[in-house]
């Protein structure tokens, strides 16, 4: 790679974080603009404009990013810019487009939109610089710099008792998260002396496992865990899941895992490799490995068990979504470039049909359901095309072909048991997936079930949709059948660009 | 103009896309959709006008001209799946055939079906039918090729069982689909072990495909069944499927009964689309079969198994008495004779009969209709009699249509096309024995044609004796509407004149196939055998016909009460045994039928007492577990929750809101996992 930046000038770290530098000052615009307008009229300037501010800086981002982004390592190794997250931070701005285009479909009006949509791009702000950090203290912080912004947003609802409520335990829990990881951290760097991944990985490579290094991988593993909602640290996810507001919870429920996922294996592979242990069935050795099969397990267990006796379903999409973390750790297991490339393609799609679900529930929601089964009622009759759409999306979640969800559940299958050095020695815990897959069809089609077969009743009347969440729950399932006929060009990119 | 062939699929895709479009069609728009079809249908019938152009601009050079265009599928790992099309004299002939005789029956369903309320539906099948046929031929890729290939199954299920309220159409759309599956499962079979041995299924591509010298030169070297080559094997294992598809015995059964299916369907299957798949399929995987050196026993099994279809369906056709039925095992015999023609004289052989067959027998097909039609639904060829009075047009074309299929010496296109078979199974290294059921057959053939021509169109008219058939209500039998009798003077036409093409003296069709420069050739006539052997076929075929003639020509008998003249003619029992097909049926029905019945009950047994009460344990602990998670979630997670909700409406003021066992249950839940990592490390590592 001839324009590879490997220096220390302040302009070449401006380029090389150019995106990350437009979302920030996008942020700092809308703020700007929701006082300038607030000022000299008694009108606040209009939400849908600060929200077109927004998206026009999130894609001004992705197109720099696109086009004009520069490949390098800042000096020191702290952050680094490579093909591979590129691709993946290209995933994460369209997951926060389109989880702002829901806002743009919101008809309920909160309050301060300014600060909303700074803390909103700050959080992507801070879920890029996680897939580019190689630092440990650029992961803390990163991390810290979503988490703290989602909080907020969680809670923003600050008339609802109940959103104060959910918001303040995210932030306790996440808070506990955070020390174990920082403690985790810090005790790693005590026995390697190193916080760049890669020299950690040279220290210590060759050292037997020491017991405190494994205590700092654990603590890291249960900070990490919180974040992508793997259970048991999963218990924040059904609250926030329910009463954040929907762009929110969208955001947390698609961008933030892809970038989660991604610095996990990351930090797990690029830092640790040689302590990784096995998990083949017939050769059990201690490492990270075995417990990330045992979060995979309790996570697809414990998901998808929950899921089934739901009936709120921004609940049940929460706990599907914890299922869906196990079926992601297990593709965590495999090395670059198979398991990375296989994770970010499923967090990615799952994501993009997470985001039509939660406009199809946005949707419902304005139209006076309670976001329970009961509001799914008759939607056939509602609005067919609607229904339709739920249908796809459900059914790309189940992991139904053609639809994408299957052919990216597949390929995480075929990296898991590919991925180790005996091949098929994840076999148990693939078996084990299948069958929770099969479990889990039946809340999904609980859900196909109440729309499609109730009968019609004299209430229903055509539901009120407006042209953005048209367009986005349009958007997604386009996405989502055109992904799973042809996933060629962006399966073999990723794979590509995280292999060099 | 280098990368035209990557739009080829067009030629499918456009009756596909009308076969989608139609099934949004209101069902009212009966006409308006039967001309959609049609016009979908045209079009793709100048484009395959066109690909046989380009394709005849090769012909005379030395070697055949292939032009292929493959590309990615998609990507699974580090394989890539690429598929394609091909586009090479075999195909161009039979895209230009298929789609030919599919727009005739198009035209002619147009007259046929008017009355039929589902006449939307039907064009939408009909259109799938032929788009499938097409997407078939224009594969480069033996799994494509295969998806085709069972397309055309479920549309040739869906059409012989399109009046489905008969009992015996929707038996027979399931016993259609049922047998050719079973030959369908050897075809995969096939497939996979192919795949296994070339590494692909691209028929060619470039050097490295299935079909070229890489592969057929290792396949010649590895081990197959039984002390065969591997390619001698897989060829066996497709031809299998070639033959439930195109009814070679012992999978033929389907073929009579799918007589039940709307008469232009009946057409289609027989002559273009379902039935030539199979002889098309074997022709296609021919470099397969015919390496040198790897052995010759797939084609000796094709030969046989042509030879024994041509002998069963051509003795089974003598002793039939319905209309279509008749045709139905004339065209199993002829099937048959293309078979043993691919066995014995390879490609051009069979091909050249296949287009013949392909018009001659859509005519006669369509000209069944057109009586049937004019008959008022009666298909029993016992009440017929005296037709060609009152339908004149009809007479002249079947008669035509009977001339071809029988083999009259020299005006036919049958003619031509049966002697090259004859004349390659006379050279045949193998046996004299085909040769001598060929020409067995030869004579049944037009035994039982002029003895159906005689039944239907001379004599006096017996419609009236049939006692239930009201003659007040139903009137005289009368002649079709035009559309339906302009497609048969098209292919009358086609059924004398196709034969030219392949003629000793100038066999253009063989050089058009297999490459090599046409010229008039006289002598071809006087060399060797081919006087000798067109003489004797045509002494034959006229013995044949006269035999018919003298049966059945002064025939007054009455259907109820006298048998039919073969009968008396013939040893007792003989006849009731051609009559009732060799009773395969019934053999299938005490055999195969039976063991799967009691299969399904024993399993059915098995299923009740022994899964069932397995299943409900498994389904008593599900619920258990998710009845756990539930009291979990409402109990533990929920009840916390809504106490604390309620702790904020009472006490807003208090700070110590968030203290609450809630979210102190959920740090101890982290905690807990936190403790449950480390403890499974540690034992982990005792390990």
């Amino acid at each position: 790679m001839e324009s590879l930046i490997h220096t220390t000038t302040y302009g070449d770290i401006l380029r090389l974080t150019g995106p990350e530098w437009i979302l920030v000052m996008t942020a700092l615009v809308v703020l700007a603009a929701s006082f300038i307008r607030s000022s000299s009229s008694t009108e606040p300037c209009s939400t849908r404009t600060l929200t077109w501010i927004s998206l026009a800086g999130t894609m001004l981002a992705g197109g720099v990013l696109l086009f004009n982004q520069p490949l390098g390592i800042v000096k020191g190794d702290v952050f680094f810019v490579s093909e591979g997250t590129r691709w993946v931070k290209l995933g994460i701005l369209l997951l926060s487009v389109l989880s702002l285009w829901l806002h743009l479909g919101t008809e309920k009006r909160l309050n301060h939109q300014g600060e909303f949509h700074a803390l909103l791009l700050f959080a992507v702000v801070g879920m890029l610089l996680l897939v580019g950090a190689d630092h440990l203290i650029l992961v803390f912080i990163a991390l810290e710099l979503t988490a703290l912004s989602l909080y907020v947003l969680t809670g923003f609802e600050k008339n609802k008792s109940i959103s104060s409520q959910t918001a303040y335990k995210y932030f306790l829990i996440g808070s506990v998260s955070a020390a174990l990881l920082l403690y985790g951290f810090s005790l790693i760097y005590g026995v390697s002396g190193h916080m760049h991944l890669t020299d950690i990985q040279l220290a210590i490579a060759s050292k037997p496992t020491d017991s405190l290094l494994a205590l700092g991988l654990v603590m890291a593993l249960a900070g990490f865990g919180f974040k992508i909602a793997a259970a048991p640290f999963h218990m924040w996810a059904p609250d926030v899941y329910q009463t954040a507001p929907t762009p929110v919870s969208s955001l947390i429920a698609s961008a933030s895992k892809v970038a989660g996922f991604f610095v996990l294996g990351r930090f797990l592979w690029g830092g640790f490799a040689g302590h990784a242990g096995s998990i083949h069935w017939t050769n059990w050795t201690t490492g990270w490995l075995p417990l990330l099969g045992l979060l995979a397990c309790l996570s697809m267990l414990i998901g998808n068990l929950s899921a089934l006796k739901q009936t709120n379903l921004r609940r049940l999409l929460a706990y599907s979504a914890v299922a869906h973390s196990g079926y992601a750790l297990l593709g965590i297991t495999s090395p670059e470039p198979l398991g990375p490339s296989s994770v970010s393609f499923y967090m990615l799609t799952y994501g993009i049909s997470i985001v039509g679900m939660f406009g199809l529930l946005q949707i419902l929601d304005q139209n006076g359901g309670a976001g329970d089964f009961k509001s799914l009622e008759g939607l056939r009759f509602k609005s067919g095309w609607m229904a339709a759409c739920l249908m796809i999306l459900i059914l790309s979640m189940a992991g139904i072909p053609p639809m994408v969800g299957f052919l990216a559940k597949f390929n995480l299958f075929i990296a898991a048991l590919k991925g180790s050095s005996q091949p098929m020695g994840l076999i148990l815990l693939v078996v084990l997936a299948l069958g929770a897959s099969a479990v889990s069809l039946y809340y999904y089609l609980k859900i196909l079930k109440t729309a499609f077969c109730t009968d019609q009743t004299e209430g229903d009347h055509s539901i009120q949709i407006n042209a953005y969440q048209f367009t986005l729950v349009s958007f997604t399932v386009i996405g989502v059948i055109v992904l799973g006929l042809f996933p060629g060009p962006i399966l073999s990119r990723l794979t590509h660009a995280i292999g060099i | 103009m280098s990368d035209w062939i990557s739009y080829i699929w067009l030629i499918p895709g456009l009756p596909v896309l009308s076969a989608l479009i139609l099934s949004f069609f209101p069902a009212k728009s009966g006409k308006g959709a039967a001309y959609f079809a049609c016009g979908s249908m045209a079009l793709s019938f100048i484009a395959s006008l066109i690909c046989f152009s380009i394709t005849n601009d090769s012909s005379g050079e030395v070697s055949v001209q292939r032009l292929t265009h493959n590309f990615t599928w998609f990507d699974v790992g580090s394989t890539t799946v690429r598929i394609g099309w091909l586009l090479d004299p075999l195909n161009a002939v039979m895209l230009v055939m298929v789609t030919f005789i599919s727009l005739l029956v198009f035209i002619y369903s147009i007259g046929y079906m008017k009355k039929d309320p589902r006449i939307v539906r039907f064009y939408a099948f009909l259109s799938l039918f032929a788009g499938a046929m097409l997407g078939l031929l224009i594969s480069n890729h033996l799994l494509v090729l295969f998806m085709c290939w069972e397309v055309v199954g479920l549309a040739s299920y869906l059409l012989i069982g399109f009046w489905y309220e008969k009992p015996a159409a929707a038996a027979a759309s399931k016993k259609a689909f049922i047998t050719t599956r079973i030959g369908d499962l050897g075809f995969f079979i096939g497939i996979l072990w192919l795949y296994q041995e070339a590494g692909t299924l691209l028929f060619y591509d470039a050097g490295q495909g299935c079909l070229e010298t890489a592969a057929l030169g290792w396949m010649t070297t590895a081990a197959g069944l039984a002390g065969l080559t591997a390619a001698t094997s897989i060829g066996g294992l497709i031809f299998v499927g070639a033959m439930g598809k195109s009814g070679q015995f012992p999978l033929h059964v389907w073929l009579p009964d799918a007589m039940e299916g709307p008469t232009p369907v009946s057409a289609l299957i027989h002559a273009a689309t379902m039935v030539a798949a199979g002889v098309f399929l074997m022709a296609r995987v021919y470099p397969l079969l015919s390496i040198p050196g790897a052995g010759t026993q797939a084609l000796t099994l094709i030969t046989w198994v042509g030879a024994i279809t041509a002998l069963v369906g051509a003795l089974a056709a003598c002793a039939q008495s319905d209309l279509k039925r008749i045709l139905a095992f004339s065209t199993i015999s002829q099937l048959g004779y293309m078979m043993l023609g691919l066995g014995t004289g390879g490609v051009a052989v069979a091909m050249f009969h296949l287009i013949t067959h392909a018009f001659f027998k859509a005519l006669l097909f369509l000209g069944a209709g057109s009586v049937i039609h004019g008959c008022h639904g009666e298909q029993d060829t016992r009440y017929m009699g005296g037709l060609r009075k009152t339908m004149p047009v009809t007479f002249a074309t079947y008669g035509i249509g009977m001339l071809a299929l029988a083999g009259f010496p020299l005006v036919t296109s049958g003619f031509w096309s049966k002697d090259e078979i004859l004349h390659a199974s006379l050279h045949w290294h193998g046996s004299y024995i085909p040769f001598l059921i060929a020409l067995a057959g030869a004579f049944l053939t037009a035994f039982y044609m002029s003895r159906q021509m005689c039944m239907v169109f001379f004599g006096t008219n017996r419609l009236a004796r049939k006692k239930h058939s009201a003659m007040d209500k139903v009137g005289v039998p009368h002649e079709s509407t035009s559309s339906m009798l302009i497609p048969l003077r098209f292919l009358a036409f086609f059924a004398i004149f196709a034969g030219f093409m392949g003629t000793p003296v100038f066999p253009w069709f063989k050089s058009f196939l297999e490459g090599g420069v046409v010229e008039w050739n006289l002598g071809a006539l006087l060399h060797g055998s081919v006087l000798i052997l067109a003489f004797g076929s045509s002494v034959i075929v006229l013995l044949g016909i006269a035999c018919g003639w003298w049966y059945y020509s002064s025939l007054v008998f009455d259907p109820l009460r006298d048998t039919d003249p073969l009968e008396e003619r013939l040893p007792s029992g003989w006849f009731s045994v051609l009559n009732g097909k060799f009773f395969l049926d019934e053999f299938y029905e005490k055999t195969i039928i039976q063991w799967t019945r009691d299969l399904a009950n024993a399993s059915a047994w098995f299923e009740k007492n022994c899964i069932l009460p397995m299943m409900d344990g498994i389904v008593f602990v599900s619920k258990m577990t998710s009845w756990i998670g539930r009291l979990w979630d409402e109990w533990i997670i929920n009840a916390g929750f809504d106490r604390t909700c309620k702790g904020i409406q009472n006490q807003s003021n208090r700070v110590s809101k968030a203290h609450n066992g809630s979210v102190q249950f959920y740090l101890q839940v982290v905690a807990l996992g936190f403790l449950l990592l480390t403890i499974f490390w540690i034992w982990g590592g005792k390990q």
